[in-house]
């Protein structure tokens, strides 16, 4: 008899326990725009619908606060976001979910790269114990600093993942939040969220450094202004006496 | 405010600051991302770790010097880099200073201490042991001009510099 009380009690908890994750699966589904509701649902097969595409950024009183963590490498990294010169987009990833991997996907091209308002793009995901570094390690994007750190994830009450928070460094505001479903969805919900704050929307460069890909196309057209094309024999001295010489003969000379 | 610690390095940043302490790919060791910080060290060279904070958004690729980061720093922009060299060198003349120093004078500062010579800019370093380790400190201030509004900044950043020891392989 204690032992039949003690299996119903177990699965008791167990049935309470579904319930509870069938209630956060539903809650984050109606956040990202799913309704599951059969009496408004309509009678054409569900797609899902991106709820950037009607929804807008909200706009909450939290205060946005700067964000420490670690990399998926294991070292120590901090971002400044509130006093910061210049705005940042945070984008709460994970490495698993596949909507997030399209996210992955557009920030590597940063060459098409383009975030409005001009802000520093972020990723963070949560810490290692939320999320698997070696995974990670293969999404990251070669201009854009990913944090691991679930206490930031805490500090702006993410709900679900991908989510983004758009913050004004030098005020500390944040000017919108919310989950979207692809970068251009993204882009939409994020210029309309500036555009209610009186903030210029527009897309210029990416914010803050400038990217590696911008540097080499830079001392490219120095060296070709400088009349030094790809190859030539100067970019490539075979002694040190030719390094430190103010013009290096071509290969044909220097035999 | 924050804390970053890693690899035996532990530091605060200020609000309006930010901060990395890595440790570049050793040799045999595959670069695959941004957090990798540039491709391994080559066969016979040791990697050990560098410590940077600024108050600018630090690039992903910068250099153990900053190169890369020193061309954004504003005219009240400061970047601190401590860098750690192979235990062994500890003893050796150059770091034969004990400590690390945990407060700079204004006047230290001088454009021509800096790696890379940057119009308005200043720089210091400096070269010590601590903790059986052996470190350079290097700072660069955006612009000469304001370093007495900037280095007690500075200073307050390496105030909270905390160096342990670390186990030798």
């Amino acid at each position: 008899m204690v032992l039949l009380g003690a299996v119903v009690a177990l699965l008791g908890v167990l049935v309470a326990g579904l319930l509870r994750s069938h209630a956060e699966i539903i809650r984050s589904l109606h956040e990202l725009g799913v309704n599951l509701d059969p009496d408004t649902a309509p009678s054409t097969p569900r797609a899902v619908t991106p709820r950037a595409e009607a929804a807008r950024m909200t706009r909450p009183d939290r205060e946005a606060a700067d964000v420490v963590g670690e990399t998926p490498r294991g070292d120590a990294i901090s971002i400044s976001v509130v006093g910061a010169p210049h705005s940042t987009l945070l984008a709460f990833l994970t490495s698993g979910c596949s909507t997030c991997a399209g996210f992955w996907s557009a920030f590597a091209d940063t060459e098409r790269l383009r975030v409005p308002g001009d802000a520093r793009l972020v990723a963070v995901t949560k810490g290692p114990e939320g999320d698997s570094p070696g995974r990670l390690t293969k999404f990251a994007p070669p201009d854009v600093p990913v944090v691991m750190s679930s206490a930031a994830w805490e500090d702006y009450d993410v709900p679900v993942a991908p989510y983004f928070v758009f913050i004004d460094g030098p005020s500390g505001a944040i000017i919108g939040e919310g989950a979207s479903v692809a970068w251009e969805h993204l882009c939409g919900m994020l210029e309309q969220a500036l555009a209610d704050a009186g903030m210029d929307a527009s897309h210029r460069r990416r914010r803050g450094p400038t990217s590696q890909r911008d540097r080499v196309a830079r001392v490219d057209e120095t060296l070709r202004r400088a009349g030094i094309e790809p190859g030539d024999a100067s970019l490539y001295p075979a002694t040190s006496d030719e390094l430190q010489a103010d013009h290096v003969a071509p290969p044909a000379e220097r035999r | 405010m924050g804390e970053l610690a890693a690899h035996g390095l532990t530091v605060q940043t200020p609000s309006g600051w930010e901060g990395r302490i890595f440790r570049r790919l050793q040799h045999g060791q595959v670069a695959s991302s941004s957090t990798d910080h540039g491709p391994a060290a080559p066969a016979g060279e040791e990697t050990f770790p560098i410590l940077h904070v600024a108050t600018i958004a630090i690039p992903t690729d910068v250099g153990d010097y900053g190169s890369h980061a020193v061309e954004n720093l504003g005219p009240s922009d400061a970047l601190v880099v401590v860098k750690e060299f192979a235990p062994r060198l500890a003893t050796e003349p150059v770091f034969a200073t004990p400590g690390l120093p945990r407060s700079l004078d204004v006047d230290a500062f001088s454009p021509q201490m800096l790696q890379r010579i940057l119009p308005g800019q200043a720089g210091v370093q400096r070269f010590g042991h601590e903790a059986g380790r052996a470190f350079c400190l290097y700072v660069v201030l955006g612009g000469w001009k304001n370093r007495k509004q900037v280095v007690p900044a500075v200073n307050g950043v390496l105030a909270s510099l905390r160096i342990e020891p670390v186990a030798q392989p």
